[in-house]
């Protein structure tokens, strides 16, 4: 009986002492708000019961996963021809909500949620039958893609430190957002682009991206300007994949310096003499 | 006949094997078999998702799996183990032998410790051939289909399936399952140096799963009166080992930190089987 | 030095809350010398396992003492030199023969060349040569018993502790077990029995102690104990009616007094034990 007491009294102290411990490995967690996961009710209501026990468990990856995989069957039913999708669209975005929710620092949700809102549930929205005028369709597309941008920007808030998300963003402006209307999105675009490409590890194409989206917002000298500081030596030690982006570099200077006819002195590609001879 | 009998780590390495030998003839690494097929069929089942995804997916649910087996391994062995030596009255040969009742308790614990952490190696080594399959077949499927980035070249890809596929903190992951189904382990042994009911073992080991899992939950409502935090204290946190979430989402964990996890559950251990053996040396058998 | 020497010895068992304590051990003071075979007698339940967990500290004592050889029971170090077989056995049911053997040595941390040998010795001894490398999952309750009493003995013992080392073993496993009782007696070991088959302790010990709830109400030498002194019993062989009244008549006129004539029958066990013995397939068929 005795020995049973010391016994509990040893876990209870030893659990005692070991509280300080705890906080410091949590603690060590923090800055990248690691491990911790704040069960909100708004979460729990949407997580059928044994996600919500699995979540609880530990399981939070395949709980998440488990919603993912659900919303793809949703995506599916997208295209098929039937009268309540604006209840499917809303079940997509609660999972998507959701998903990022158990996981926020999983770029991939972010990225294809914010694709499925920007690319498919707002074509799907915009030729839905449902619609009674075509301006309804319209405007239900610009507010998915909206929608989109709003998402990313809440998941940028929440990893800050990954090209990924910024590198989305700039697809999204490029292709959904912008348009020769709004040229000053593409300006938008040519910005989120360049701070992926800022990133150590961002591959080379984010810096091809952001050259793109300045000459269409209108500014080919920006462009310019980009690729020389690229050629200089800028971002290039970043990339793993130097040599493919001083290929592109060296094509892209080269029309650039043509369009922009730069005089041939300050060119850094001079091959206007070529051209003359043949 | 003054002899004296000494502490002896070989006596504790004697039982110990013997316990993962009868673990092995049950046939306890059968399980394991049904563990590969899982694998395999959920590396087939993600084939429709892009390579992101599928990556992500084998690996939660792999992860997820040796997590899981792990722990009703650490639960099952150890709590049939005392109860079953007291049955067939092999633990009273055993300790009417100059054996110590620590050196008894602890060869037990190691016992099952060596049976988790075969068990869990064999499933890693499934999971990391699951990978190599994986990288294998997605890179066939962007070689003829392309990327799938916008922008992305072929070989930036390719690059990134291998990322992916080859990352080495997934061992920082398995390392923190291992220790955290040793910590259980010890839990389960705790329990039956006072229970004879094998039943009653299981039933509360997986109480002290759920209840390790749900700790960090508990000791974050700051307004929770003392003693129930006091109680809570008791209760290993099984919830700071789930490093597996974080590792697939591509969140960098240091080693330093691994290692300090991995002490806390030592620490725990130890804490652990000084009070097993303090109830286990005044057991009547 | 006794083998074995308690004082006093009380073992109480707890039965939980408010349901108070069962004295399972009456202070026993039971000596058992060096070099005897003493055999401890009792319905189920008069203590006799208690006893012998006690002597191994298995259980722990309430008051009283106890030593194996002058060591405490409670230490460690009085497990040296005993070797003990409890009340049906099981073993680990995925070792084999030998592979208990050599289980059993370890913990005794014995090692090295001479290890296979004493195993093979020892197998050879019980009689298991031939179930060496078979799993004891098919082994019969008499073949377990013996690889049993081979554990005990693995480290040499000078005591040796046997609860029920018959029970729930046939006639010819039980007669095998007798005799090997009655070699190791000639090999110079102590042996401590607990039995309630009272015909087979008869026929082993030198001494015996009988424990009725607790407590030994009666203890002493085996042929001193059975020995009617009053009465006497003579076997005559083809005596004819006419004889036996004259005989008879004799007795009355010395002075004694005839209690009964009967023909004297035979044991059940001598009837069995020599049938099976004239089967010509052999024995063999209980291992």
């Amino acid at each position: 009986m005795w020995t049973k007491l010391i016994a509990a009294g040893c876990l209870l102290i030893g659990g005692w002492l070991m509280l300080p411990v705890e906080k410091e490995i949590y603690a060590q967690r923090e800055h990248v708000d690691f491990g911790r996961l704040e069960l909100t009710l708004d979460v729990r209501e949407r997580l059928p019961q044994e996600l919500a026990l699995g979540v609880l468990a530990g399981f939070r990856g395949i709980a998440a996963d488990f919603l993912w995989i659900q919303n793809e069957a949703f995506w599916e039913d997208l295209w098929e021809p039937r009268t309540d999708k604006g209840l499917l669209f809303v079940r997509m975005y609660r999972n998507m909500k959701s998903v990022v929710v158990l996981q926020p620092h999983s770029t991939l949700f972010w990225e294809e949620s914010a694709w499925h809102m920007g690319w498919n549930i707002a074509y799907a929205a915009q030729i839905d039958p449902a619609n009674r005028t075509k301006a309804e369709g319209l405007k239900r597309e610009m507010e998915w893609r909206e929608r989109a941008r709003a998402f990313l920007a809440e998941g940028i808030k929440n990893n800050p430190d990954t090209y990924r998300l910024y590198f989305y963003m700039g697809i999204l402006y490029l292709q959904k957002l912008a348009s020769p209307a709004k040229p000053e999105l593409y300006c938008t675009a040519a910005d989120y682009f360049r701070r992926a490409a800022a990133f150590p590890d961002a591959p080379s194409y984010t810096a091809r991206e952001c050259a793109h989206a300045l000459e269409l917002c209108g500014k080919p000298e920006a462009a310019y300007e980009y690729w020389k500081t690229i050629w200089n030596g800028g971002h290039v030690r970043h990339f793993h994949d130097q040599i493919d982006i001083y290929d592109d570099a060296i094509r892209e200077m080269r029309r650039l310096e043509n369009e922009l006819k730069i005089p041939v002195g300050q060119r850094i590609f001079p091959t206007v003499v070529r051209a003359t001879r043949s | 006949m003054t002899e004296r009998v000494g502490f002896s780590p070989a006596r504790i390495v004697a039982v110990a094997l013997n316990t993962f030998t009868e673990s092995v003839r049950q046939k306890v690494f059968s399980i394991l078999l049904l563990v590969a097929l899982v694998f395999i069929a959920s590396a087939l089942f993600f084939r429709q998702f892009n390579f992101g995804e599928q990556f992500k997916f084998v690996k939660d649910t792999c992860l997820g799996l040796i997590s899981f087996f792990g722990c009703l391994i650490a639960i099952i062995a150890p709590a049939q183990m005392l109860p079953s030596e007291i049955e067939n009255r092999t633990i009273y040969t055993l300790l009417a032998k100059p054996v110590r009742r620590v050196e008894f308790l602890l060869g037990k614990y190691f016992g099952s410790v060596i049976l988790l952490f075969l068990s869990v190696l064999l499933m890693s080594v499934m999971f990391g051939a699951a990978l190599v399959v994986m990288e294998r077949s997605v890179t066939a499927t962007v070689m003829q289909h392309g990327p799938d980035e916008p922008g992305e070249t072929l070989a930036q890809a390719v690059q990134q399936i291998q990322h992916e596929a080859r990352d080495p903190n997934l061992a920082q992951a398995v390392l923190l399952i291992f220790v955290k189904t040793s910590l259980l382990a010890a839990i389960v042994l705790l329990f039956s140096t006072f229970s004879t009911s094998m039943i009653f073992n299981i039933a509360t080991g997986f109480m002290a799963w759920i209840a390790g899992a749900l700790v960090p939950v508990v000791k974050g409502f700051a307004w929770t009166a003392k003693w129930i935090l006091a109680l809570a204290a008791v209760v290993p946190d099984l919830g700071m080992f789930n490093v597996s979430d974080e590792i697939v989402q591509g969140i960098p964990v240091s080693w330093g930190h691994v290692y300090s996890v991995a002490l806390y559950g030592l620490v725990r251990v130890l804490i652990l089987l000084v009070a097993a053996q303090l109830v286990f040396s005044q057991r009547e058998i | 030095m006794d083998a074995i020497r308690t004082d006093q010895l009380t073992k109480k068992y707890s039965l939980g809350w408010h349901k108070g304590r069962l004295l399972a051990l009456d202070k026993l003071n039971l000596r058992v010398r060096e070099g005897e075979v003493y055999g401890l007698l009792g319905p189920n339940g008069s203590g006799k396992s208690t006893t012998i967990k006690l002597l191994l500290g298995l259980v722990t004592r309430t008051e009283g003492d106890a030593w194996i050889f002058d060591v405490p029971c409670d230490r460690v170090e009085s497990h040296l030199h005993v070797g003990f077989l409890p009340e049906n056995p099981y073993f680990y049911r995925y070792l084999s023969g030998a592979e208990t053997l050599e289980f059993y040595a370890k913990l005794c941390r014995m090692g090295g060349k001479g290890l296979n040998q004493r195993i093979d010795e020892l197998l050879e001894l019980v009689g298991l040569t031939h179930a060496r490398d078979r799993r004891l999952a098919s082994y019969s309750k008499g073949m377990l018993q013996r690889i049993g009493l081979a554990q005990a003995l693995i480290h040499d013992p000078q005591l040796l502790l046997l609860d029920e080392p018959t029970a729930g073993v046939d006639p010819i496993g039980s007669r095998d077990i007798r005799d090997l009782i009655l070699r190791l007696k000639k090999m110079g070991k102590t042996v401590l029995l607990s039995s309630h088959l009272l015909a087979q302790v008869q026929d082993v010990c030198d001494r015996i102690g009988v424990l009725n709830l607790g407590q030994l109400i009666l203890e002493g030498d085996v042929q001193t104990l059975i020995r009617d002194q009053r009465r006497l019993s003579i076997t005559v062989r083809e005596l004819p009616d006419a004889g036996r009244a004259q005989v008879e008549a004799a007795v009355r006129t010395a002075g004694g007094q005839v209690v009964a004539v009967e023909h004297p029958q035979t044991t059940l066990e001598m009837l069995f034990l020599e049938a099976v013995r004239k089967d010509p397939r052999g024995v063999k068929g209980h291992d």
